[in-house]
């Protein structure tokens, strides 16, 4: 799979990478959400549950590379786990979701690492967010909790809000800055990218508040 | 609620309707682009009262007509079923209709007491629906049910839950407990959310078990192994279709798994606005699963013309496209029209099921329950 490719316009000014994401994780976590946060800036109280998986890309600038995320949105139920290799075959990027408030959320998405530093591609870069922050009330997962599982694995780890856009862009930024982007090959549309610099003021701030 | 996909039918927050607000014969709010205006001149509704009564004549004496006339209810399902007479045509064509149940399943374990009863179906049903259901299964239901169709007011209005909400999780419900080899699919949720808007909890039940019965069976059942077996199916017609595009999507490595789940697990509700799905599940029930290959191939062929094929560059330029079909082939009679004149014959499907099969047993290096694998291809 070449998707992973980059490219110097003749101007020379900007370089323009691809990358394959993949969003695991329980159904009803808010892996959806997440992304039509990430991609459209929207958010529905009732998001529909994604049968097989859905397919969306979203561009960001990174100093002086314009990054293209083609993601991949898969259905969370179990139903549908043989169907995951499929996605996150060739992915250089994935993010694992989990829901706060929701303790076998938790466990779910340390099975998917596993699965993935197993069976994904060698250098994939995963990050873990722990999402629906925006209910901390009822939060069953401590966010200490996950930071120390996330440093033991060498995960990029964020608690995110789709519905408050807490973290959302920040996650993704994280991701595009720790991908590689030295690889040579061609690629990519030179479309002018959503600069991430400029996120929703609500979206500051780290992961534990 | 909106697959992100573009042509979906997306709503921008909460359901939030208050007071005037029209619904649709269906359900559907008027602010959301699902609503349809469904004006009837007085020309057609003289063609309409005339095909009501070729239906209502049908189904008098339905048992005779589907034996020796099948060509004729073909074409008339074709053309579509009037909108009052709908529910019962798709239960007599699937035979989920109170008396085909009661002979079916009137006689198996449980049920004989009920074999002479007129309202053994409904009786039946709720048989299922009382019976014990894993907890773990029904809360995964309840909270899938509310994030379905909040744009309809038979699952939300103004803007809290509705009784439809309640109908679908017994439907579901009952369904697992019904079929427990399969248990419970949330691509089962749009199929019972569909037929909840037309008929009752019970009858949508019935049909909802003739459809995995004996339409799709296997589509939802773990693994989805039949469901990947008519991904490959699907994505070897497209060379009698479109060869170009069947040759552009095998060389850029593009899966049908990868686009065509949703639309065959959800027998297209998410992908068409509703008059259009009525009129494909009109020929649905009728026909079977090849109108499925049939709808898929019309969008491959609609969402990849020679012009837009050359100017794919990788395959997620082509994803992209078959996820937002243009305009014209979500029009009922647009589509069905491509339907019919699809170069595609039964010979054409039957050879690829037998071909696909072969070469899924060849591949499988563990052995799988074999009920499974075979959908119909007639």
């Amino acid at each position: 799979m070449a998707n992973r490719t980059a490219s110097r316009p003749a101007n020379g000014q900007n370089k323009i990478c691809q990358f394959k994401l993949v969003l695991l994780g329980e159904s009803a976590v808010g892996k959806s959400s997440l992304v039509l946060r990430f991609v459209k800036g929207q958010f529905h109280e009732f998001q529909e549950s994604t049968i097989g998986a859905a397919f969306l890309t979203q561009t960001v600038c990174l100093d002086d590379t314009t990054v293209k995320f083609e993601i991949w949105d898969t259905a969370g139920q179990e139903r549908y786990h043989s169907l995951a290799p499929m996605y996150y075959r060739g992915a250089q990027a994935a993010i694992v979701v989990y829901d706060i408030t929701n303790q076998d959320t938790f466990s779910r998405a340390k099975t998917w690492v596993k699965e993935l530093q197993r069976q994904a591609s060698p250098n994939i870069v995963i990050a873990l967010a722990g999402n629906k922050c925006d209910l901390s009330n009822k939060r069953m997962v401590e966010c200490e909790e996950a930071q120390a599982y996330a440093e033991e694995n060498s995960l990029l780890f964020m608690e995110t809000s789709a519905k408050t856009a807490m973290n959302v862009n920040d996650i993704f930024l994280a991701i595009a800055k720790k991908l590689p982007k030295n690889d040579g090959g061609s690629g990519g549309n030179g479309s002018s990218g959503v600069s991430l610099e400029r996120t929703d003021p609500s979206s500051g701030g780290g992961c534990c508040k | 609620m909106t697959t992100p996909n573009g042509n979906s039918f997306c709503m921008e927050e909460e359901p939030p309707a208050p007071s005037e607000t029209h619904h649709d014969m269906l359900g559907f709010r008027s602010d959301c682009s699902q609503y349809h205006h469904r004006q009837i001149s007085i020309k057609d509704t003289k063609k309409l009262r005339k095909r009501e009564n070729k239906w209502l004549k049908m189904i008098g004496k339905w048992d005779r007509t589907i034996e020796r006339r099948f060509p004729l209810i073909r074409k008339r399902c074709r053309k579509g079923i009037p909108f009052s007479l709908r529910a019962r045509a798709w239960q007599h064509l699937c035979k989920s209709d109170n008396e085909s149940i009661r002979i079916r399943f009137g006689t198996e374990e449980n049920f004989e007491s009920y074999k002479e009863d007129k309202d053994a179906a409904y009786k039946m049903y709720n048989h299922y629906l009382t019976a014990n259901t894993n907890p773990e299964v029904v809360m995964e239901i309840k909270q899938d049910v509310g994030r379905q169709f909040p744009n309809n007011k038979l699952f939300y209005e103004n803007g809290k839950s509705n009784l439809g909400q309640e109908s679908l999780a017994n439907v579901l419900i009952a369904f697992t407990n019904a079929r427990p080899r399969t248990g419970y699919c949330q691509g089962q949720g749009p199929v019972a959310a569909f037929l909840l808007m037309h008929m009752p909890e019970h009858e949508a039940f019935w049909t909802l078990i003739r459809i995995c019965d004996q339409y799709i069976c296997g589509y939802f059942d773990d693994g989805l192994r039949t469901l990947r077996l008519d991904a490959e199916i699907l994505m070897n017609l497209i060379k009698y279709v479109h060869p170009k595009a069947s040759k552009k999507m095998k060389a850029m490595d593009v899966r049908p798994a990868e686009f065509m789940i949703e639309w065959f697990m959800c027998l297209f509700t998410r992908t068409f606005p509703w008059p259009t799905c009525e009129r494909i599940w009109d020929m649905f029930f009728c026909e079977g699963v090849k109108v499925l290959f049939r709808v898929a191939l019309v969008l491959i062929k609609e969402c990849l013309p020679n012009d837009v094929l050359k100017a794919c560059t990788n395959k997620f330029d082509i994803l992209s496209k078959l996820r937002s079909p243009p305009a014209k082939v979500l029009k009922e009679d647009y589509l069905i029209q491509q339907c019919k004149e699809l170069p595609v014959n039964e010979y054409h499907m039957e050879k690829e099921h037998r071909k696909q099969l072969r070469n899924m047993r060849a591949c499988e290096v563990i052995s799988v329950p074999q009920n499974g694998d075979t959908s119909e291809v007639n």
